[in-house]
């Protein structure tokens, strides 16, 4: 039998490195879409919240006796939180919550000793796990907002830099999702950095409210924090495009996730001497 | 001479433990000013083991053996001490060295729960940058030695403890290391399980010539398969010799049950010890230098209506005892 011949790390080619993270991303992807029933009626969470959210929002604008607030109708409005609910309920179950069931079940053992990088492992997991639920939100929540609202237009501009945006806003939610998975180090439990950071979200991320309809000061803020770049920016620039509203969003974007990226790698680095894995 | 693969020198490791008192007004006070115990889990340890070797690392329930191969894989800092593995310093070459060792935690499944095992192979394939001719010929190769044909394409949830195991191993396999840690990896199987299991890490020592650091609680996992047992305890290791030495002078008894239709009257055996008993059950010790299980097992069977027999090997704690004994003596 011939020998198995693996490439050392650091001469391995380029080809190589980056079919394992796809890999990664692949298993992610069946696993995650293992039970179609499963993927479908967490789906169905999607729709609800949009019912909910078009009563809520037709009442508003009747009691207002305005068409359009912030720029966006109602139609936009329930479109936009169809958006950022399906991108967001798509990350489920979080990355903190695996990472910090990973260092309390033990399992960490197998993750960590890999020739790979952990960091960019989860991120493969991450992407491929959403990629199946994001397909399914996108395609009954987009069912469900046409027969609520009826459909609206948008132009392959939207479409595109919408697409940017939010693989940056999936990018900029891993690496928060991680580092309150990584404080799973020195703390016994993550969970309540998981409630404030979801919380958060919410409030802040236009998962119930467009930041667009926030008071113009409160709308300068929201826009500067990292909750609203990871999927209201995305949902926004497609029901509504705006140029100079991408490049906004782009160049916030890009400032926290550098900041996240480096605070994430740093802990990482720090954290992985201090772990203590266990049951042994 | 054989080669030194594994080197390690005055080895230990700290943990802090939280310690948190009852109640409320406990958990508060130990958010505000908390308290910590310090555990030696590993405790100035030094070994080496030698390339081709089958070494078993034995002791009870938070010994430190898991410790010990969490820090030789590179998962764990050691607080101080130094080791090397195959040349590599685990603690700062944890990538590269992970090209070269496989490790089995036998309490944590790494085969992905809802999918198949070959899916979980073919990841590991493109993470250890296997070429695919090396792979499928690796693969088939396992395949066969480790009987899963049938178990290849159903998913994990699906498969026993023991069918579960062996496709862990092969799992830890694919990239063909030169080392295999072997943690508990027959914890929890049935006897017949237990054995399969054995025969395959018997087959991957002998005929792959793969060094193997096994670490067990279980006295028969080291009697069929280790030549040289290292047993630690409270994180020091105590006993470090042949398996054969240990054996003789520690593993001296066996527990044999036996469970019978009718009442056991008279029980009269050389080397056999009862140490319980009900109307129609009998826990015999048996001094296995004194009298061989054939013998017993045969005088059993010609004396009394079996209806049931159950072998125990001695419990580590037993083990350990010993050795305390001797090491005072």
């Amino acid at each position: 039998m011939s020998e198995v011949k693996t490439l050392q790390n650091g001469s391995g080619l380029f080809g190589y490195k980056f079919l394992k993270y796809f890999e990664i991303a692949k298993v992610n992807y069946f696993n995650s879409s293992a039970y179609l029933v499963n993927l479908i009626s967490r789906s169905a969470i999607v729709v609800i919240r949009i019912w909910i959210f078009t009563q809520l929002y037709k009442v508003s604008y009747s009691i207002s006796g305005v068409s359009e607030i912030g720029g966006l109708t109602v139609a936009m409005v329930v479109w936009s939180l169809m958006m950022t609910q399906s991108f967001q309920t798509a990350t489920r179950p979080q990355l903190s919550k695996l990472i910090d069931e990973e260092v309390k079940s033990g399992t960490l053992a197998y993750s960590v000793n890999r020739p790979y990088s952990y960091i960019l492992f989860h991120f493969s997991g991450f992407i491929g796990r959403s990629i199946p639920n994001l397909f399914i939100n996108l395609f009954i929540g987009s069912l469900a907002a046409i027969v609520l609202v009826g459909p609206i237009g948008f132009g392959w501009k939207a479409l595109v830099f919408g697409a940017v945006l939010l693989l940056f806003g999936y990018i900029l939610d891993f690496f928060v999702s991680l580092i309150i998975g990584l404080t799973a180090f020195w703390v016994e439990d993550t969970s309540a950095f998981t409630w404030i950071y979801s919380k958060g979200q919410l409030v802040f991320g236009g998962l119930i409210l467009p930041i667009a309809l926030f008071p113009d000061y409160l709308q300068k803020i929201a826009e500067l924090l990292p909750f609203s770049q990871m999927y209201y920016g995305a949902a926004r620039l497609i029901v509504h495009f705006d140029l100079s509203l991408f490049l906004q969003y782009f160049a916030t974007q890009l400032i926290w996730i550098l900041f996240f990226g480096v605070v994430a790698y740093y802990l990482f680095n720090k954290g992985i001497k201090h772990v203590s894995v266990n049951g042994g | 001479m054989n080669k030194t693969v594994i080197e390690v020198k005055n080895l230990n490791k700290e943990f802090q433990i939280k310690q948190k008192s009852a109640g409320f007004i406990g958990g508060l006070s130990s958010a505000f000013s908390p308290k910590y115990k310090h555990i030696k889990a590993v405790d100035d340890i030094s070994f080496t083991v030698e390339e081709g070797e089958l070494l078993a690392f034995i002791g009870p329930n938070g010994a430190g053996k898991s410790t010990t191969i969490k820090m030789l894989t590179g998962i764990l800092f050691p607080t101080s001490g130094k080791m090397k593995v195959l040349g590599f310093n685990p603690s700062e070459d944890r990538q590269k060295l992970a090209y070269h060792i496989g490790s089995v935690f036998g309490q944590k499944p790494q085969l992905w729960y809802h999918l198949p095992p070959i899916d979980t192979y073919n990841l590991f394939a493109r993470i250890y940058e296997l070429k695919p001719k090396d792979y499928k010929e690796r693969l088939d190769f396992l395949v066969e030695q480790f009987e899963i044909q049938d178990l290849l394409k159903t998913p994990v949830r699906k498969l026993s403890l023991g069918q579960r195991m062996r496709c862990e191993i092969v799992a830890s396999l694919l990239h063909k290391p030169k080392i295999i840690f072997l943690d508990e990896p027959t914890i929890g199987l049935d006897v017949v399980a237990k054995q399969h299991i054995r025969e395959v890490i018997k087959y991957l020592n002998e005929k792959e010539k793969v060094t193997i650091f096994l670490t067990s609680h279980d006295a028969g996992d080291i009697e069929t398969l280790a030549k040289r047992t290292v047993v630690i305890n409270y994180g020091k290791i105590i006993f470090d010799d042949t398996t054969e030495k240990l054996k003789k002078n520690f593993i001296k008894s066996k527990v044999i049950e036996l469970v019978t239709e009718e009442p056991i009257k008279n029980f009269d055996f050389e080397g056999g010890k009862i140490i319980s008993r009900t109307k129609y059950s009998l826990k015999v010790e048996l001094d296995t230098a004194k009298n061989s299980i054939d013998k017993l097992l045969t005088y059993a069977m010609d004396n009394f209506a079996i209806k049931d027999i159950n072998i125990f090997d001695t419990p580590m704690e037993e083990i350990i005892a010993g050795i305390y004994r001797e090491q005072k003596v």
